[in-house]
């Protein structure tokens, strides 16, 4: 059970982490269009 | 001459007879109860074929044994139905919700305790059934609750009991609706049933639709790469669909592909339930031990939602743990049903539909990992 726990938690966090690169990449886009 | 016409009455078994019932009652099950009628009816009947007496449609070259040799044998049926079932899937409302994640990892406690359990009944303490590590090990992953993912580690592990794992596997998924509430209820207070989850609005962009199922890929085949083959496929059906440039390969993955597939697939199924095989007491415990898993699966997921729901601070109902498993879309119309019995305004669907397609992604893991653990067991 660990080790599931392990791979999504690990595919979670990749997640976030994308997310949050697409919310920068967006906000830059934001600020340049201004 | 005369005799030979009746040469399948005078080799008729008591085994032969009761499969033939079984495949008539499947066929029954699917057509008149509707009961997941897209695969009982094609295994039911390939199950009559098998057992009538001198037929030779799962012996050595017989058509079935042949399809079962090309399609079973080689693991290519359940990927290829992989395929579709990517296509088919919106990741849409996991996307929204990645904490659900979680949930479709506890929900998949019920593979690992039932594996624990057949094999003490079996090889590993009390050797009262046939139980060896592969085969308590596919027994467990009935608790994925995921048809293409039970038949291909039951087929990668050699189980003596694929079939009847196969035919657990999705008469169980049809049954959530029986099997789930009781447990829910249990578990879960009217005030937690009715607690209302806040609506989640964002929009997932293109990009981020089609980078998810390359990412899924390689972050779950790297850590875990006997998953690579299930994973691989599920997200390859995901990707031909988000990626919108490829319509037409899409709309095969779901609807030709698929339906071929499912065909070939449960009428070979059906072809490996033969009476000697099949009517063992290992048989009905494999059926029991199915139930087992189902339950537990639902247990773990809803503990794992109360646990949330209290570091949510009541933002998360703890009754979408329950959607962990992969039976989609039951599971989720389930929790819809149990929210709006306990709050007319309480419309939990999409929140249920996250964790359930989670769970998919979850279930494909667990399979993976129990074929990369079990060989080290052996």
């Amino acid at each position: 059970m660990a080790i599931i726990f392990a791979v999504l938690g690990i595919l979670l966090l990749v997640m976030i982490l994308l997310s949050k690169l697409f919310k920068s990449k967006e906000k830059e886009g934001e600020t340049g269009k201004q | 001459m005369f005799t030979g016409e009746f040469l399948g009455f005078l080799n008729l078994t008591w085994q032969a007879v009761a499969m033939l019932v079984i495949g008539g009652v499947l066929v029954g099950l699917g057509i008149a109860k509707k009961v997941e009628p897209v695969l009982l009816v094609p295994i039911g009947f390939g199950c009559i074929l098998a057992n009538i007496p001198l037929g030779g449609a799962a012996e050595a070259g017989g058509f079935l044994a042949v399809l079962r040799e090309a399609g079973i044998h080689t693991e290519i049926f359940p990927l290829l139905i992989f395929i579709g079932v990517g296509a088919m899937i919106d990741f849409e409302p996991f996307l929204q919700r990645p904490y659900t994640i979680l949930l479709g990892a506890a929900a998949q406690f019920g593979i690992f305790g039932t594996f624990f359990l057949a094999y003490l009944l079996g090889d590993g303490w009390l050797h009262v059934l046939d139980f060896s590590l592969q085969d308590a090990a596919s027994i467990g992953i009935i608790g994925s609750a995921d048809g293409p993912t039970s038949i291909y580690v039951a087929t990668t592990l050699q189980s003596k009991y694929t079939a009847a794992i196969v035919v657990a596997a999705y008469s169980y998924m049809a049954m959530v609706p029986i099997i789930q509430p009781p447990i829910i209820k249990a578990m879960c207070s009217k005030e937690e049933r009715a607690l209302k989850m806040p609506s989640t609005a964002g929009i997932i962009p293109r990009k981020a639709k089609i980078l998810f199922p390359i990412v899924t890929v390689l972050v779950v085949g790297l850590i875990a790469p006997k998953a690579t083959p299930l994973i691989g496929c599920l997200m390859f059906g995901n990707l031909l669909r988000e990626c919108g440039v490829v319509e037409r390969l899409s709309l095969a993955a779901q609807n030709e592909l698929a339906n071929i597939v499912t065909i070939l697939l449960g009428i070979t199924v059906g072809g490996m339930m033969s009476g000697t095989e099949f009517l063992r007491l290992e048989t009905i415990l494999v059926f029991m031990l199915g139930i087992v898993a189902f339950s537990l699966d639902t247990v773990a997921g809803v503990f794992l939602g109360k646990i949330m729901c209290v570091l949510s601070g009541r933002k998360i109902n703890p009754m979408i743990g329950a959607c962990g498993i992969s039976a989609f879309p039951m599971s989720s119309r389930v929790v819809q049903k149990l929210g709006l019995e306990a709050n007319p305004y309480n419309h939990l669907l999409m929140h249920a539909a996250g964790a359930n397609v989670a769970g998919q992604i979850a279930s494909v893991v667990a399979g993976g990992i129990m074929l990369m653990l079990v060989p080290i067991f052996i």
